[in-house]
């Protein structure tokens, strides 16, 4: 699984740092290139009248001709030299103070560009000519401190890199701001399917862009189908139920009429296939009702529903005056059918009332899913009856009518939730305990 | 005892009316949700036995309406829907109490028995009366010599004179107590039958206030 917001967030990133580090390495020597065209240009000017001013005879020192020279390449050090040299004669301009500028080999009637540390061990940018003048062969050099300029293009640099780096964060951050903004309906729907599941909404708002509308129309559809199927499935059962046992109170009212009470044989094997056919209905159609964890948008409010249980209890069992002690967590609600979790819980503690002598335990814990403990001050159960009461339908007690078949129901809801149950006796009681842990989400 | 039986299968609240008859009530039966709760408004019935699945109104809804209008008479559902969630649903609509469908006669006599006992909160498990123990299934007074035999009528207005003690009771209070709502009513057989009780039990056992109706003495 991954998330949209993020694949969009790290790849529209990379392509931004991507395009903007192609940029910084393209653009990082235009401004060094441009300083050095510029200063290139000079030098081979200044190179260019120095040449038309250059005196050389033969055997003796290259001159200049008689004329003002530039002030710059007078100063000490400047900064701004030439340097020539024609067989072992030189002649360097004032700046150098007799400092030599290391030539490179030129073939004759080239010329070339270096660099080179010059004196006070400062880069310069030098450019060398190999030429002749009234048939002597000489090199004229004509160098520029350029230590300045690139320590401002390094600055240049610096202060590029940085502004671009904080453009791009700029850009990621705005980014993701786009990416959340427009993914919030995406963000809307998926907590509203949440809810679904967690059963407190029906259904998903439509609303929503385009590009999902047809999935959430499609969920919702599913639910309603679903939904409306249970309800007529549950109906149909309900209406069996009812078609087929008030025929079997009459059966069991004609079975008590004198005429047959007159053949008591009689009377005994009606009543019996009515109790036989009575106990199939119960036992099928109650399971054929069951729901299970597989429908979602379902809730069920412990805290609520089952001291209204208890209280049903109460009066059910109204001779027996029962004493409840019931403990839910304040809030406590599981993601379940309600007619399934009050089936589980009717049948529980509808044994546990059948068997108490006067007190009842129902204790629901503090946890995540649904975990709680069924306890009686009953007779319990034989060891040997614990094992094989996890077997479908085993009746425990045939004295009490019902009893097994309850505890097959339950069997089944906590299956259909994917829970455990446990069957024991109870320490502080004494009587039947059942200990049922339902998971948080299926 | 004036009991309203609310079931729309005929042929099940046909026999059912002449068991519980027989076992002392005057019945009414209703057939569909809107007369039931018509009738459930106009008389105070002892108790309701009342079915869920109604033509034109359902159980829930007509015990609901009683409820609303503070109508207190206990009811019993009685009905094949006994899933828990429908169960809860009666009680929370006002039942005192539920039986499903199959039952046995006895089963829900016992239970409207239990019901009523609990209803009169001070009536005693078993009706005693100067030394005779009233049985209500052979409708009979016994001690350990003599048994008194009662007829029906009889035994409707002991019972319901023993329910209330020490109170003025009219004879159109009586008369609605014993009396289906299909039976031929005159008040003044109440008399008839408050004499055939005296002369059974001891004359001074039920008192005269004239115009007002009578009292019942149950000095034991």
């Amino acid at each position: 699984m991954y998330s949209l917001q993020s694949r969009l967030g790290l790849w529209l990133g990379l392509m931004l740092v991507l395009i903007f580090g192609l940029h910084m390495l393209l653009m990082s020597n235009f401004p060094r290139y441009l300083a050095e065209e510029h200063i290139l240009t000079r030098l081979q000017h200044d190179g260019e009248s120095l040449y038309a001013r250059l005196i050389i005879e033969s055997g003796k020192a290259p001159r200049l001709s008689k004329g003002p020279l530039s002030p710059i390449y007078k100063t000490p050090l400047s900064g701004h030299y030439f340097f020539v040299q024609a067989g072992e004669h030189t002649l360097r301009s004032p700046s150098l103070e007799g400092e030599t500028l290391d030539m490179p080999e030129v073939h004759p009637g080239g010329s070339t560009v270096l660099r080179l540390d010059g004196p006070l061990q400062k880069k310069l940018l030098m450019w060398v000519s190999e030429t002749r003048k009234n048939g002597q062969a000489f090199t004229l050099a004509v160098a520029e401190d350029i230590e300045d300029i690139d320590e401002d293009i390094s600055e240049l640099r610096k202060a590029y890199f940085i502004g671009t780096s904080v453009t791009v964060l700029l850009l990621i951050f705005l980014q993701r701001f786009v990416i959340r903004r427009t993914l919030k309906p995406i963000e809307k729907t998926r907590k509203e399917l949440l809810a679904i599941e967690a059963g407190e909404a029906s259904k998903i708002n439509q609303e929503v862009p385009s590009e999902i509308q047809p999935l959430v129309s499609q969920i919702n559809r599913l639910l309603e189908v679903m939904h409306k199927r249970i309800e007529r499935s549950r109906n149909a059962s309900g209406n069996l139920a009812h078609a087929l046992k008030t025929p079997l109170s009459i059966l069991n009212q004609v079975a008590e009429t004198p005429e047959i009470l007159a053949h008591p044989e009689l009377s005994k094997e009606i009543s019996q296939i009515s109790a036989t056919i009575k106990t199939a209905i119960d036992r099928e159609l109650k399971r054929a009702r069951l729901v299970g964890g597989a429908l979602p948008g379902q809730c069920f409010y412990a805290d609520r529903e089952l001291p209204e249980l208890v209280d049903v209890m109460q009066k059910i069992f109204a001779e027996k005056s029962l004493h409840f002690d019931v403990s839910i967590p304040a809030g406590k609600k599981y993601s379940a059918d309600r007619e399934d979790m009050l089936e589980l819980f009717g049948n529980l503690l509808d044994n546990a009332c059948k068997w108490a002598k006067q007190h009842v335990k129902l204790i629901i814990m503090d946890e995540p899913g649904l975990y709680f403990v069924v306890e009686d001050d009953g007779e319990g159960v034989e060891k040997e009856a614990l094992k094989s009461l996890t077997q479908r339908g085993n009746r425990l007690d045939e004295k009490i009518p019902g009893h097994g078949l309850g505890l097959s129901i339950v069997q089944e809801i906590v299956e259909q939730y994917g829970g455990q149950i446990e069957f024991g006796i109870s320490e502080k009681l004494g009587g039947f305990s059942v200990r049922i842990s339902l998971p948080e989400t299926l | 005892m004036r009991l309203l039986l609310v079931e729309d299968d005929a042929q099940l609240s046909k026999r059912l009316k002449a068991s519980l008859k027989q076992a002392g009530f005057a019945v009414d039966v209703a057939e569909n949700g809107l007369d039931a709760e018509h009738a459930g408004m106009e008389i105070d019935y002892d108790i309701v036995v009342l079915d869920l699945g109604l033509p034109q109104k359902s159980g829930i809804e007509v015990l609901q309406q009683w409820r609303n209008k503070n109508r207190k008479m206990p009811v019993i559902i009685l009905t094949a829907r006994d899933a828990w969630y429908e169960r809860v649903d009666g009680f929370k609509a006002g039942a005192d109490d539920y039986l499903g469908k199959p039952f046995h006669v006895e089963e829900l006599l016992a239970r409207i028995r239990a019901l009523i006992r609990r209803q009169h909160e001070d009536a005693p498990n078993k009706f005693h009366l100067r030394g005779y123990v009233l049985d209500e299934e052979k409708q009979q007074l016994l001690n350990d010599e003599t048994v008194i035999e009662l007829t029906g009528i009889e035994f409707r207005l002991l019972r319901y004179f023993l329910l209330h003690p020490g109170k003025i009771l009219s004879k159109t209070r009586l008369t609605e107590h014993v009396y289906e709502n299909d039976a031929d009513k005159d008040s003044n057989v109440i008399e008839v039958y408050v004499n055939h009780l005296r002369k059974k039990i001891g004359k001074d056992i039920i008192e005269t206030r004239r115009g007002q109706g009578y009292i019942f003495r149950s000095d034991d």
